[in-house]
């Protein structure tokens, strides 16, 4: 490498991998700072508090709840979009117009904002909206979509799988499409029924579209903010919390900056370390099917 | 080759299905162009004759909210935010992809390990660098934290890309005597077009759509993207549907549109990109 060249990937590679640094990696060091110390956020003063956060935390009925939210809304919305998701693909895996048109109307509501087509749901199914009116009109009783705590939670896993399925579904319908025919063939001459051929077959060729569609659920779901936030405001009585809610509430509305702190290192943790197997075990599964 | 019966079967699953994807949408278009009278008498049917254009006329532009308003600061940060990405994650990428060293390396790692950071694990202290630096409430205090947050992902999808390209086009590039800088830009970045158009998509829907950020970062009063904007909007009257179904409507329709126009880049665009990341 001569001289220029090397100024030259200088050049190419220091403006974006600075802001990267500034921007990302300063404030996760920061926060790592914050969560030993007992800072409210704005005093100007503020004392050494070990590790006194984290026990907090560790003990905090609040955060329990909120991980065991989110964890409930990460497995039930990652399982139910993924085994609809297959199942759509494999009925969709059709040329034509009809799939093009399937294909389109699947895919759109993702593209919306969660802020958006939560208040569409909420005027549909909050207490005063469009359904529960219905319901009575009918002769029936107003159900609590959002006011009762279980309900509440339940409704968010709904909505979260009725957002993301459509895009799953086209995920595995381009994995399906890109399985040689030939392989079919193979089998359907040994008598393979359709099952078997699902199972030995498609199945095991989706792996790569089945990592990507586990991990894109999967993170989404972790980091579960935005329809909490219009639907519910976490509650009833913080029953609908996530841990990404409970950051951010926390930190921002309670002043308690450096607790925030330590629950955001606690959600950082949880999240890498359940990413990273996750992935290593996908690519790992797809380097045995494929 | 499956049979004609098996075909028709699928069309019992699949149209319930997009039915109910599409439901929400057709009350939320119809009833923004109906009264609240109208709205609670039969919420799920239009009649052409009592259709209005009232519920934009009256929250499109509000004392505290102005449609127009956050269209252009949406337009703004996100257009701003996805070039700037393109430009220096592409160059970044060629560095990382034809360049191998260990100070490289690690940075790769650190870049990677960025993937998976939630983004409100680093809003509390991301606050803190931005007041210091005098840019929180301001556009380029969201731009450039966009911009830090979306540099691994851009870079993951770019360098993948640029590892395909075979090294005998810049190499032969390098004889006529052309710098890198050029060599990049005049040969490699056009040829870097599947993968930009996956970025630009994913970027600019990601940042579009963004809630938390934004909100935290330009605050709530004095500057707001679509997002937040119809957030703060609706808040203020939480059970006047016709109004929300209007901001909705309004909030939605430069995608809308954008989709009409584009499906297929949109299709392939954020399936291809992904299944290659």
């Amino acid at each position: 490498m001569n001289k220029n060249d090397r100024w030259a990937y200088t050049l190419m590679f220091s403006p974006g991998i600075l802001i990267y640094f500034c921007f990302l990696l300063v404030p996760i060091f920061l926060l790592v700072y914050y969560s030993f110390y007992n800072w409210d956020g704005i005093s100007p003063s503020y004392s050494f508090a070990g590790l006194s956060n984290y026990v907090e935390a560790f003990h905090d009925k609040a955060f329990g709840r909120a991980l065991f939210v989110t964890m409930f809304i990460t497995v039930v919305a990652t399982l139910v979009v993924n085994i609809l998701g297959i199942a759509f693909a494999v009925l969709l895996n059709k040329k034509g117009r009809m799939t093009n048109f399937y294909r389109s109307v699947f895919f759109f509501p993702l593209l919306l904002s969660t802020v958006s087509v939560g208040f569409i749901w909420k005027s549909i199914l909050s207490y005063n909206g469009l359904l529960n009116n219905l319901i009575e009109q009918l002769g029936g009783e107003r159900i609590e979509f959002f006011g009762d705590p279980n309900l509440a939670v339940l409704t968010i896993t709904f909505l979260a799988i009725w957002q993301s399925t459509g895009f799953v579904i086209v995920i595995y319908l381009a994995g399906l499409q890109s399985i040689p025919l030939s392989l079919y063939e193979a089998v359907r001459i040994d008598g393979a029924n359709r099952w078997q051929q699902f199972k030995h077959i498609t199945f095991p060729m989706l792996a790569p579209a089945f990592t990507m569609s586990i991990i894109f659920m999967f993170t989404g779901s972790m980091r579960e903010y935005d329809r909490v936030a219009v639907l519910t405001y976490g509650g009833p009585a913080g029953a609908t919390e996530t841990i990404a809610y409970q950051v951010v509430k926390v930190g921002f509305n309670a002043n308690r900056l450096s607790y925030s702190a330590s629950l955001a290192v606690y959600m950082l943790i949880i999240v890498s370390i359940l990413a990273v197997s996750l992935t290593v075990y996908l690519r790992r599964r797809e380097e045995k099917l494929l | 080759m499956r049979n004609e019966r098996g075909s028709n079967i699928r069309h019992i699953f699949l149209i319930p299905l997009s039915l109910l994807l599409l439901i929400p949408f057709y009350i939320a278009v119809i009833n923004a162009f109906k009264t609240r009278e109208d709205i609670l008498a039969n919420p799920f049917s239009m009649s052409i004759g009592n259709l209005t254009l009232d519920n934009f006329l009256r929250s499109a532009v509000t004392p505290s909210f102005n449609i127009f308003k956050a269209y252009w600061t949406s337009i703004l940060i996100t257009s701003v935010s996805v070039v700037l990405l393109i430009l220096l994650c592409s160059m970044m990428s060629f560095v990382f992809a034809r360049v191998q060293n260990r100070f490289l390396s690690i940075c790769y790692l650190l870049l990677l390990s960025g993937l998976m950071i939630p983004p409100q694990v680093i809003l509390i202290p991301l606050v803190k660098v931005l007041a210091k630096l005098g840019l929180m409430f301001t556009p380029q205090g969201l731009i450039l934290y966009n911009i830090g947050f979306y540099v691994p992902f851009t870079v993951f999808i770019f360098v993948g890309f640029i590892r395909t390209l075979s090294r005998e086009l810049d190499e032969s590039a390098k004889i006529d005597g052309a710098s890198q800088l050029t060599i990049f830009w005049r040969i490699l970045f056009p040829l870097l077009r599947p993968a930009t158009a996956s970025a630009v998509i994913f970027l600019s829907l990601w940042i579009w759509n963004d809630f938390v950020n934004p909100v935290i970062i330009l605050g709530s009063t004095k500057s707001y993207t679509v997002t937040t904007g119809i957030f703060q909007a609706v808040g203020q009257y939480s059970t006047n549907w016709e109004d929300v179904f209007a901001l909705v409507v309004l909030a939605s329709a430069p995608i809308f549109v954008l989709y009409l126009f584009m499906q297929k880049q949109f299709i392939a665009g954020l399936t291809e990109g992904s299944l290659k990341g």
